[in-house]
């Protein structure tokens, strides 16, 4: 190693030393508790009492752990793209120059700040398969639209369709990642004449890249764990159609005293998701960071 | 030294006033602990609103009532009892706590709660003191665990408006599941769009059709799990057919639109459900909510040779934790808080039921008896009590029974199977806690 | 040409007016579900006009719970939660972006690793560990981990971080300026967007933030605004219109500092800087 090296390692570890102290003293332990309950069968009160593999055995022939795997991923499979697509193509307009451009940002922003309860009866409202306005409209068509969340096969698109007012809080990170894309590099691309498209794909969107990478990883995480409001405008049904992994968990470890089994649970789900990031960040080749040497 | 203040004060001289004056209510605070010797316990509850108030007067009575132990009660929402298991397994609970009924064996089987029964029978309060079957809700080989705060009472409900408008008799609700059944087809509407306008019945809790086929879902004396019991597997049979004949997506797209339970729009004010369970809490709920509706309310129907007294019962509890700091304190409030007099008090604030025998006579309660009110209280008196099963696995019970539900409903499982994989999963839980 | 960009721009405007009318009814829905009667909130097809209208639901709301009380604990958890967050976590994703040393990568996947397990699983036995400590019944678990970072900010600020040329830092360098002036008055001033939005996030969250608060803060002395309003819907029925009005006062806040907040998205300094 050389002294730059050495020096490097230490400027490094000075700077991430807050994080890692506050690892090492708060999130180590816990993690680690956990990790050790899953081997064991622990209801919270009594002691834990080892079990060696049997959690996760009986996770693989646990019906519902499958199922709850399948909803997990195809909400998260559908649900990300769209609402990465979406909140781009709202970040990208509301980053013109238009008039009363605070306001719009604010106003797109606004059904973050609602509470999950007011928003998830809203949208029974509207999913409403005999009175919502989105059957409404579908009857004038000539269609007898779905029952959306009352129908085991609609209710993973309605709780996407849902979603979708949920988009603000990634366009407020396009947004901030959208300044820092250099001016002189859009005069540049209109000096050469380009089009509008070719202004996007050449220099905003490689610019934005390191933001895109951030919010599909961030989305793969959130969804991996969402369930607070799918709790609320399903409780997981019907027919076990919207029970979600991080819902299950949640029942195994609090009202079914199944802590260890939720441990389990956990772990594998993270398992998974490590998977899933490894695998984003090995085709993390379209990011382009402009600090890399 | 004066006794006017000084026209411009001094920093110091302020704050030696200021240190003067904290020392001095320091002193007067010692003092005053030290002479009255009081011991102050936490008490946890769960209601707000009207219901928090009525609990924090109860607080304050028993607080001025005494000098040797204060009450300090905080509110602290249930939920799944993330809060409780915590301060639990950090071995610093409260005093007193708030439970959900399914809490209550797990805690006390695990060891996290005081077994009250010497306490309770110490102070002469025995089995007969509470109304039948609810001394041993709570209680798991015989230790009973926690204390019931006011009971919730299920029983069978019809819409008269509606039986009178389709030319029914509104005085004669279904005695047997054959005439309910005739009722419900007579009673069910379907639109020009084949969408669903009444339901003539809609079963809610299932729990209640397997008592009523003559079913158990565990043996309270052997405290074995009875889900494949053969009057489940009838009652499944029955609702599997029901399901099948009202085909399960369109009462599923019907159910989307139903409103709130506690407003005007709910399905059964508006006639949209002609017949269903509904709790004692409706007699408050129709004054509010539908003054004009009128309704009846009696035992469930069941089939020859079922239970035909079936009274479903539920309840929040009180429990003292093992590793409380003033045990003897918080049992005392807690006998107190019990007792018939604030049992009935209480309930009636809640439009519960009192689960103390002698309260329901007592004024506070006796005074907002009405006719329905009275039939729900007849069926606890009478009839065949039961209540969730306490078992150490909390909710799984409940859950799988409705796993079951959906598979039958679904059609990818028949009654037997259903029951039967429910049964094996809830006992091979079971065996972890042997 | 000057035609097609009007056109372009009207295209834009009707998108945009249409958008807003959809991500506004949430909220209006709040607004108006404050302002009804408890019997008016579930009408079934929902009004939207409360008749009457219910101010009185303010006033209840502010005699129901202790409001002012729970908002100003609300408002010191938060602010020094956010200011700890935030200050933290600008210093640590420094040294996992601009900085190169081995096991940088595998410490930042462990940072990751933090957000992905279930906090359900470590709840318990991380009360434990406060209670060990002395701390639960009071603050400090609630804002004393804020000074060791949040993973999501670190790992935000670090992807802004790396968006921003190593030229302006080698020649800072080369100036004679040491890491840390490097880090306090080049990258910081040009992470500006990037710190807002994380501080905004941060801000909603501790600000919502019912389960730590519940678990944690055991007086009701020092409960927050987020378990007050648990306290309205703890009845059989739950006061709605109360429910939303403490909701819709809750939320003025941080809309306000949203409306504020977006204007260093505007105007983001980085670009004037990284022009040259």
């Amino acid at each position: 190693m050389t002294r730059r090296q050495r020096r490097d390692l230490w400027l490094g570890l000075a700077f991430v030393s807050p994080w890692l102290v506050g690892f090492l003293i708060f999130t180590v332990y816990p993690v680690l508790a956990s990790l050790y309950f899953s081997f064991t069968d622990y209801n919270v009160v009594s002691a834990p009492r080892w079990i060696g593999m049997r959690n996760y055995t009986d996770l693989i022939n646990d019906p519902l752990f499958g199922k709850t795997l399948y909803n997990t991923v195809y909400l998260a499979a559908i649900g990300i793209p769209f609402s990465l697509g979406l909140s781009l193509v709202i970040a990208l307009l509301l980053n013109n120059k238009v008039r009363f451009q605070g306001l719009f940002r604010t106003v797109y922003f606004l059904p973050s700040v609602v509470p999950a309860v007011a928003a998830a009866l809203l949208w029974r409202w509207f999913l409403n398969p005999d009175y919502g306005p989105v059957n409404e409209f579908l009857w004038q068509l000539g269609v007898n639209g779905p029952g959306w969340l009352a129908d085991p096969g609609w209710s993973k698109p309605a709780l996407i369709l849902a979603s979708l007012w949920g988009v603000g809080g990634s366009m407020v990170i396009y947004l901030a990642g959208l300044q820092n894309v250099p001016v002189a590099l859009y005069e540049a691309a209109d000096l050469d004449g380009a089009s509008r498209w070719q202004r996007f794909r050449f220099v905003t969107l490689p610019m934005l890249s390191p933001v895109i990478l951030f919010n599909l990883i961030m989305g793969i995480i959130t969804s991996f764990q969402a369930f607070t409001n799918i709790y609320i405008m399903t409780g997981g049904g019907p027919s076990n159609s919207t029970l979600v992994y991080a819902l299950y968990l949640y029942q195994n470890a609090f009202q079914f005293f199944r802590m260890g089994y939720a441990s389990a649970m956990a772990w594998v789900l993270l398992a998974i998701t490590a998977v899933a990031l490894v695998g984003v960040f090995r085709t993390s080749g379209w990011v382009y960071y402009e600090a890399r040497s | 030294m004066t006794l006017l203040p000084s026209a411009r004060p001094t920093a110091r001289n302020l704050r030696r006033r200021a240190v003067r004056a904290w020392l001095a209510s320091f002193a007067t605070l010692t003092l005053f602990c030290t002479a009255v010797a009081q011991t102050e316990i936490t008490f946890w509850y769960a209601w707000g609103g009207s219901e928090g108030q009525a609990m924090q007067a109860l607080v304050d009575e028993f607080n001025a009532s005494q000098p040797d132990v204060r009450v300090r009660s905080s509110f602290v929402p249930i939920g799944d009892g993330e809060r409780i298991l915590a301060s639990l397994a950090g071995g610093a609970p409260a005093d007193l706590v708030t439970v959900w009924d399914w809490m209550v064996v797990p805690l006390g089987y695990g060891g996290a709660l005081a077994d009250l029964t010497a306490d309770l029978t110490a102070a002469g309060v025995g089995p007969d003191d509470y109304l039948p079957g609810i001394w041993e809700y709570g209680a798991y080989g015989g230790a009973k665990y926690g204390v019931p705060t006011t009971l919730n009472v299920y029983a069978f409900m019809w819409n008269k408006d509606v039986f009178a408008a389709a030319g029914l008799d509104p005085e004669a609700p279904p005695r047997t599941i054959e005439e309910l059944d005739a009722l419900t087809e007579q009673l069910t509407t379907v639109d020009a769009r084949g969408n669903m306008r009444r339901l003539g019945f809609y079963p809610n809790v299932t729990a209640i059709y397997c008592y009523a086929f003559g079913g158990q879902l565990f043996d309270p004396t052997t405290l074995e799990v009875t889900l494949d019991h053969p009057g489940n597997v009838a009652a499944f049979e029955w609702l599997a057919a029901f399901y099948k004949k009202y085909d399960i997506a369109k009462i599923r797209r019907f159910q989307a639109g139903w409103g709130d339970m506690a407003s005007p729009f709910n399905p059964f004010y508006r006639g949209q459900i002609a017949m269903q369970e509904g709790g004692q809490w409706e007699v408050a709920f129709t004054r509010e909510y539908a003054p004009d509706l009128s309704w009846g309310v009696t035992n469930f129907p069941a089939p020859e040779g079922g239970r035909t007294d079936v009274t479903p019962v539920q309840s929040s509890f009180w429990v003292v934790p093992a590793q409380a700091a003033h045990k003897a304190e918080a049992t005392r409030f807690l006998l107190w808080l019990s007792a018939p007099e604030q049992s009935a008090r209480f309930a009636a604030a809640l439009a519960n039921i009192p689960p103390r025998r002698d309260a329901l006579a007592l004024p506070a309660f006796a005074d907002t008896i009405t006719p329905h009110m009275q039939t729900y209280i007849d069926m606890l008196l009478t009839g065949y009590v039961y209540t969730p099963p306490g078992l150490p696995v909390g909710l799984y019970l409940s859950d799988q029974l409705n796993q079951a539900l959906a598979a039958v409903q679904d059609g990818t499982a028949t009654a037997q199977e259903a029951l039967e994989t429910a049964q094996r999963n809830v006992q091979r839980e079971l065996e972890k806690y042997r | 040409m000057a035609r097609r960009r009007g056109l372009w721009n009207l295209v834009v405007y009707v998108v945009l007016v249409a958008g807003a009318v959809f991500f506004l009814t949430p909220f209006v829905w709040m607004i108006s579900t404050s302002l009804k009667t408890d019997g008016q909130v579930f009408a079934i097809p929902p009004e939207w006009v409360p008749a009457p209208v219910m101010w009185s639901n303010y006033r209840r709301l502010m005699s129901e719970i202790p409001f002012l009380r729970y908002l100003a604990n609300t408002v010191f958890v938060t602010v020094t939660s956010v200011a700890f967050y935030v200050a933290s976590s600008a210093v640590v994703a420094y040294g996992f972006s601009r900085i190169r040393w081995p096991g940088r990568e595998a410490l930042f996947y462990c940072l990751l690793a933090t957000m992905v397990l279930p906090p359900q699983v470590t709840l318990i036995p991380q009360f434990v560990m406060f209670q060990k400590l002395g701390w639960v019944g009071t603050f400090l678990p609630l804002i004393v981990p804020a000074l060791t970072g949040s993973a999501f900010a670190v790992f935000l600020l670090r992807q802004f971080y790396s968006a921003i040329p190593n030229d302006i830092s080698d020649s800072a360098r080369i100036d004679g300026a040491s890491e840390w002036q490097i880090f306090a008055r080049i990258i910081l001033p040009l992470a500006k967007p990037a710190l807002a939005t994380a501080s905004l996030f941060i801000f909603i969250w501790t600000w919502t933030d019912f389960l730590n608060p519940l678990i944690y803060l055991t007086d009701d002395r020092l409960y927050t605004l987020a378990i007050g309003l648990q306290q309205l819907a703890s009845t059989r029925a739950a006061a709605w219109p109360l429910l939303m009005a403490g909701s819709l006062l809750m939320s003025v806040p941080i809309i306000l500092l949203f409306f504020f907040a977006q204007k260093t998205f505007i105007a983001g300094v980085s670009t004037a800087a990284v022009k040259g």
